[in-house]
């Protein structure tokens, strides 16, 4: 080994070092892309492909708001519960802590349209009060957070649901949905940075690979507490559940 | 979980500026940080560090622990951004071989860490300027003025309120289950949260109950209305210097456009 190489590896070695201990101390945010992370065209891209799906969300919220005035307050407050859950911390498998996304959970109980305009607005909060993902980077965070987590995680429970495994489907669909948010992330991270050799798949590879690290026990956790929710409520809160149907949209409570 | 950053935007001291002033000139460095070279987003960076410790008397620890979020998520994803993986073979000398591949640091990962971590840091200030410095009501105005949908404007506003009310609800819930041996080990953490987390869906619902019966009692019609009687000072001395150095920005990052020409 000569002198250079040595040095070189001193160099990787305390950058290394550096990098975990700084970068281990809070997991938890990874998972939003920062303000000003994203390229001017890949920010406005993803802006235009979350604002048709919010938009049609609005627009169904505003009709049920419409009927029944009410539900707004609903709205409202299913709005914070799910910003109070996402700013909880969970213990991750692993050890370390972190937060739940609660799309799985939000979108069993309010349905996935609803969660859809809910998630943004959180999103927004997230940015606003405690400075986690940003503005110009919002359609992307929303894409995955808002748009494609709640529905893939709807989908999924109403797959096991209609075959009479509710505990199943609840732990998958809150698993999946926050699996599926940080695999969009890093889709949308690698896009906007393909690798030199390899390009996007890459760039993807790499990108999924780090944050493998803290996402997927993440993601087990958070199956794993929804799971517990789940049957608290089954157990104690029929009466609640049946409120929340009003604002899941197919069965509209005219009062 | 604290808000912080909420308190602040109440108690700083360009509170009293109007709102549309302190967000029309986050957004003008914005779109100005968005597009120019790197110099001028550090040369953005550093003036809004200013405007934010000096001028707003936000604690610079508070505003370095803000900063240190993006520089986190920066750090992660810089191990993606710089290294590659070659399958072809050993270009450089100082590559690492690992079976047949090869780890190399890529020139243009390196740039792209570079450009992305002076943007990063450079519209993250624009938005802390904006956060630290104009409470969350006061935008909501702004956004009323701007002729934003209703609904989502109202869905703010009560989300805002009632964000504080179950974080507080949560807290005592924490506390309360912290002092019966809760969270004791992870077993019992798991068990902990689920709880709250049922708890707290009860409790939101019970707040739905008590409020709407409030709001239908004093002749609610579905439309939710909020008052604001906030006197706003423009402050000539603070706008001379947001126009003047905005000019001198605009210049530096339309100069190495004009010298091409």
């Amino acid at each position: 080994m000569n002198k250079k190489s040595r040095r070189l590896s001193l160099l990787a070695m305390a950058g290394l070092s550096l990098y975990w201990v700084i970068g281990a101390a809070r997991p938890a945010q990874a998972m939003h892309i920062m303000e000003g992370f994203l390229p001017v065209g890949w920010a406005v891209f993803w802006w235009m492909v979350a604002l048709p799906f919010f938009v049609w969300g609005v627009r169904s919220l505003a009709q049920i708001t419409q009927q029944n005035p009410n539900l707004k307050l609903l709205l409202g407050l299913a709005g914070a519960f799910s910003f109070v859950l996402s700013a909880l911390k969970i213990p991750s498998v692993t050890g370390s802590c972190s937060h739940p996304t609660g799309t799985g959970l939000g979108a069993v109980l309010f349905g996935p349209g609803v969660m859809t305009v809910l998630g943004s607005l959180v999103l927004v909060f997230q940015s606003v009060l405690l400075a986690h993902g940003g503005i110009t980077t919002l359609g992307a965070n929303a894409f995955s957070m808002a748009i494609v987590g709640p529905w893939v995680a709807w989908g999924v429970y109403r797959l096991f649901e209609s075959r009479q495994q509710h505990k199943i489907g609840i732990f998958l669909a809150a698993a999946l949905g926050n699996f599926v948010t940080y695999l969009v992330t890093s889709i949308q991270l690698a896009l906007a940075f393909p690798a030199a050799t390899g390009g996007v798949m890459a760039s993807f590879g790499k990108f999924a690979g780090i944050f493998a690290l803290t996402q997927v026990p993440l993601a087990i956790s958070e199956g794993l507490l929804t799971i517990l929710v789940w049957n608290w409520l089954q157990a104690y809160a029929q009466p609640e559940l049946q409120t929340l149907k009003s604002i899941k949209g197919q069965e509209v409570v005219q009062s | 979980m604290h808000h912080q950053i909420d308190s602040l935007a109440y108690t700083n001291q360009l509170r009293s500026l109007p709102p549309s002033h302190k967000v029309g000139f986050a957004i003008a460095l914005f779109i100005l940080g968005f597009v120019s070279p790197m110099g001028v987003q550090g040369a953005i960076a550093l003036w809004l560090a200013i405007w934010i410790i000096l001028y707003a008397g936000i604690p610079a620890k508070i505003y370095g622990q803000l900063l240190l979020i993006p520089l986190t998520f920066w750090l992660l994803s810089v191990p993606a951004l710089i290294l590659g993986v070659s399958f072809s073979g050993n270009v450089n000398p100082v590559d690492i071989a690992w079976g047949s591949r090869y780890f190399y640091l890529s020139q243009q990962g390196i740039t792209q860490a570079q450009t992305v971590l002076m943007r990063a840091i450079a519209l993250s200030s624009c938005l802390y300027f904006v956060l630290l410095t104009t409470p969350f009501a006061d935008i909501l105005n702004l956004l009323k003025a701007w002729r934003f949908p209703t609904i989502i404007i109202e869905l703010l506003a009560l989300m805002y309120r009632f964000i504080f009310v179950l974080t507080d609800t949560v807290l005592e819930l924490v506390t309360a289950q912290k002092s019966r041996l809760g969270y004791r080990n992870r077993r019992s953490q798991f068990r902990s949260l689920g709880i709250i987390i049922s708890q707290l869906l009860w409790r939101t619902l019970e707040n739905y109950r008590a409020c709407s019966l409030g709001l239908i009692s004093r002749g609610f019609n579905g439309e939710l209305r909020f008052w604001s009687d906030r006197q706003y000072q423009a402050n000539p001395r603070y706008m001379v210097e947001a126009i003047a150095g905005y000019f001198v920005l605009l210049l530096l990052a339309i100069f190495p456009y004009v010298d091409k020409l």
